[in-house]
């Protein structure tokens, strides 16, 4: 009896995790960070090596306005105002934004030249 | 402070194409590919998102690129790339600066199949600077000035390490091709 109990139980377990699993994509990974683009930006702006210590390598989620939008193989989209801006490139080349946008958007951090580079990035829908 | 932020944005809007379009051409997509080869397998990877950027009154060009852009067909070929080979944490970027010889503007204008140029300057990567001239041939395509140069590097001078378990893996000497696209105005 006991036994019998305790497979239920495993096997109740073991469906749900299973049903779970396909249901929710655990395959994205989640940003480390979560910072608004200016800010990251104004950070490379100040202190180049210590922003790299900090975002570099990492899946940064960033936030704020479409400043430009370039099309292509891998369309790029860069947010931020003024000198303070961030470049999120994309893979999918179906991706497209207007200028005056706001969005978030995730990618990994490359660096900086020109701007701050984020690359392999996905649209965070809100 | 925001209206004298825009203020700003659209007065360097006007000036900006004047002084690039007068001075200095700027390529924000260059394309640059390393190949080796070497006896168990070819490692080839390419990055996409180089600048470069030449100034026209003096023939002086300067290029950097980010080593996190390049990207090879292999995720686990990225990863050794970039962790334990360029150690792209601690150098984040490779540069190029230096100069165009016998450099003429006009030159550049009256292109009618190519124009090779050889450069001289200095090439820093991981950490390390050598000098190097490589040759650059500029073409036209439609209205875009093209300039393209290939030359070999030993990653021993570059104090890149391999050890002597991936000899067979890692080449000793890296093919680099590097392609830029320049928007003229002027035909």
């Amino acid at each position: 009896m006991k036994i019998g109990k305790i497979v239920m139980v495993i096997a109740i377990i073991s469906i749900v995790t299973i049903v779970l699993s396909l249901t929710l994509d655990f395959g994205e990974a989640d940003a480390e960070i979560k910072v608004p683009a200016t800010e990251l930006a104004t950070e490379y702006l100040n202190n180049e090596d210590s922003a790299n210590q900090k975002y570099l390598g990492k899946i940064i989620e960033v936030s704020g306005e479409v400043q430009s939008f370039e099309e292509g193989e891998n369309p790029s989209v860069v947010l931020g105002s003024g000198s303070d801006l961030v470049r999120c490139i994309f893979k999918d080349n179906s991706t497209s934004f207007k200028v005056g946008q706001k969005v978030t958007i995730s990618g990994n951090c490359s660096g900086y030249l020109l701007e701050v580079v984020l690359e392999d990035c996905k649209q965070i829908k809100e | 402070m925001n209206w004298m932020n825009k203020k700003h944005i659209f007065l360097l809007l006007i000036l900006l194409p004047f002084a690039t379009q007068a001075q200095r051409l700027m390529d924000r997509h260059g394309k640059v590919k390393f190949f080796s080869e070497a006896p168990l397998e070819n490692i080839e990877a390419d990055n996409s998102q180089a600048l470069a950027a030449l100034d026209l009154s003096n023939g002086n060009v300067a290029v950097t690129m980010l080593m996190k852009s390049f990207h090879f067909d292999k995720s686990l070929m990225e990863e050794h790339f970039n962790e334990n080979y360029i150690e792209s944490d601690k150098f984040p970027k490779a540069t190029y600066k230096g100069v165009l010889k016998n450099f003429k503007k006009e030159n550049l204008n009256s292109i009618q199949d190519s124009l090779k140029l050889s450069s001289q300057g200095e090439l820093s990567l991981h950490g390390k600077t050598n000098k190097v001239s490589p040759d650059v041939v500029f073409y036209k395509n439609g209205n875009k000035l093209m300039a393209k140069t290939q030359f070999v590097i030993k990653i021993d001078d570059y104090d890149v390490k391999v050890p002597k378990m991936m000899i067979q893996n890692i080449a000793e000497e890296v093919l680099v091709t590097a392609i830029f696209s320049f928007e003229t105005e002027t035909n």
